[in-house]
């Protein structure tokens, strides 16, 4: 017989302890639930007071039954300690995607808003931007890191609204009142022109990029259409990629152009001409540059860009060709509509 | 006379003894607090966090001892500073394996870096023979948009590398990369309607 030669084996329970309580500080234990944390180590300084005890015995008369008893209550409290932890990373993730649903649900719909509106600059580089701080919030959320998660998700709201910001000066003239209210009145004293006279105009609503033919005052049909670079902006000189608004007639029918069949518009008209004169003596149009002309109305597809004009598929401006004439009104206005689907989509978002 | 002499020797030894082993470790409390300290102004915060933790609580289960001997007549701090020195010796290796790790997370940020600068390179590529001028889609000039957007937070990667963040360098070009392959499978797609 050895007398404390063979020594009883350290519960498994002090090993289980050690994995757990570096599992419960990876699981942000400290930050999630603190005081919790503090007591469940507490409880453990205790478990380790008593299993050192035991180790300064000889091995004969160690006995860590009492030692494996408080480290189970350890790993008790460990594990329901995790569970807390667990809910309440739960609950953060749950809040946090919640907001970054919003701000995804925003993007979307400023994403959709100047595809639509054909806007190539600013707008869409800022929402390029904070769609990237999106996607690093969603990285930072699989991985728990809620507060830099938290961090991303308000840069990337702040540089989505930037771009809201950007999206409404760009289109401040199609949601001011009293402009749309100018826009419908000419429109309607066209239609009222047509119904009168029993003739065919066409209206062209830039926002909705929509050209309609009126007979006799009702619409007979309507096409969808491509604008300028720069279409939603009225036309002020050449070179500035906008298509023109006002009241316009056709003078000249194209059966054959590098867009397949056009139709020239007198651009511009007498009121363009004074406007430019205005503009020109005030010094804010630079000498060197004229007023711009050659507006047409041709093919080459509803979805391309222009310098100005309006396009259309092919097949429907051959339809649109063999309906009008030479003298056909065309007014073309931004909307006739006061809420406008910009509007709505800005303020339902 | 020889007696008293050695029994007070034995006196002086034994109350010698006792009395060095009764001063507070405080030069190794210090080296294991520098130790660790080392470790997190060599970013082990980042890089070492797993030993960072365990150094701590060593630390801590070191500093209890301290505080638990000192509390006795009888003090004896040799299984402290042993505890002490450990913390040392472990937060020195933790520090050694640092700047391997620096390393590794780097390549990691720069190989992400190129492949996300080889995406953007293509879809611009993609994107210069696209159709231009009158008569482009307006898909494919929102795609430009789109590639100058990504070129600026291709600057924040490079802002982030030379912060050293490089998870964060990482992570961000990763998305940039991503990114750039949707748009140049939006222009293939939008060159090829312009084709037919």
């Amino acid at each position: 017989m050895s007398f404390g030669c063979q020594t009883a084996p350290v519960p498994s329970e002090v090993r289980e302890a050690e994995i757990q309580e570096q599992d419960l500080w990876r699981a942000g234990a400290s930050l999630y639930a603190g005081q919790d944390h503090a007591a469940y180590l507490q409880l453990l300084k205790s478990a380790r007071q008593v299993l050192e005890k035991e180790n300064f015995k000889l091995g004969w008369f160690r006995d860590y039954r009492r030692v494996s008893r408080d480290f189970a209550a350890a790993l008790d409290a460990g594990a329901a300690l995790k569970s807390r932890v667990e809910i309440h990373k739960s609950r953060r993730t749950a809040e946090l995607s919640a907001s970054v649903a919003i701000v995804r649900g925003k993007l979307q719909t400023l994403d959709n808003l100047t595809l639509s509106l054909v806007e190539r600059g600013q707008a869409r580089r800022q929402l390029t931007r904070a769609s990237v701080l999106l996607a690093e919030t969603d990285v930072l959320l699989r991985q728990a890191r809620f507060d830099e998660a938290a961090s991303k998700l308000d840069s990337a709201a702040a540089l989505a609204s930037e771009a809201e910001a950007t999206v409404v000066s760009y289109i401040a003239r199609y949601l001011d009142p009293g402009q749309v209210r100018s826009w419908k009145r000419a429109a309607e004293e066209t239609i009222s022109e047509s119904r009168k006279k029993g003739i065919t105009v066409l209206i062209v609503s830039k926002l909705e990029r929509r050209l309609a033919i009126y007979k006799n005052g009702a619409v007979i049909r309507s096409y969808d259409v491509g604008l300028g670079f720069n279409g939603l902006a009225d036309k002020r000189h050449s070179g500035d990629n906008a298509t023109p608004e006002g009241r316009y007639s056709i003078i000249r029918k194209i059966p054959s152009s590098l867009y397949s069949k056009a139709l020239l518009i007198n651009y511009p008209n007498e009121e363009d001409k004074k406007w430019f004169a205005q503009e020109k003596a005030r010094g804010r149009i630079p000498k060197s540059i004229g007023i711009g002309g050659d507006v047409e109305i041709h093919g080459g597809g509803q979805d391309t860009l222009t310098r100005g004009c309006i396009s259309l598929d092919n097949d429907k401006m051959d339809e649109l060709y063999g309906l009008v004439e030479v003298g056909t009104p065309v007014t073309i206005i931004g909307t006739m509509e006061l809420e406008n689907y910009v509007i709505k989509a800005i303020r339902d978002k | 006379m020889k007696n008293i002499v050695k029994g007070l020797t034995l006196a002086l030894v034994i109350v010698f003894a006792f009395t060095s082993c009764a001063k507070q470790p405080i030069q190794q409390m210090d080296a294991a607090k520098a130790a660790i300290q080392g470790v997190v102004d060599a970013k082990g915060g980042l890089y070492a966090k797993d030993e960072l933790n365990r150094l701590n609580g060593d630390l801590q289960a070191a500093m209890d001892e301290v505080t638990a001997q000192s509390k006795k007549f009888f003090k004896k701090y040799g299984k402290a500073k042993e505890m002490l020195a450990a913390v040392v010796t472990n937060a020195d290796a933790a520090k050694a394996q640092i700047p391997g790790r620096i390393a590794e997370a780097k390549a990691a940020a720069e190989a992400a870096v190129g492949e996300a600068k080889t995406a953007w390179d293509e879809a611009k590529a993609l994107l210069e023979k696209a159709p231009k001028g009158k008569g482009t889609k307006a898909d494919i000039e929102a795609m430009k948009a789109d590639l100058a957007g990504l070129e600026t937070a291709m600057g924040d990667v490079q802002a982030a590398l030379a912060a050293e963040d490089y998870f964060g360098a990482k992570d961000k070009a990763m998305v940039i990369k991503e990114k750039a392959l949707a748009i140049a499978e939006q222009v293939n797609a939008a060159i090829a309607k312009v084709k037919r």
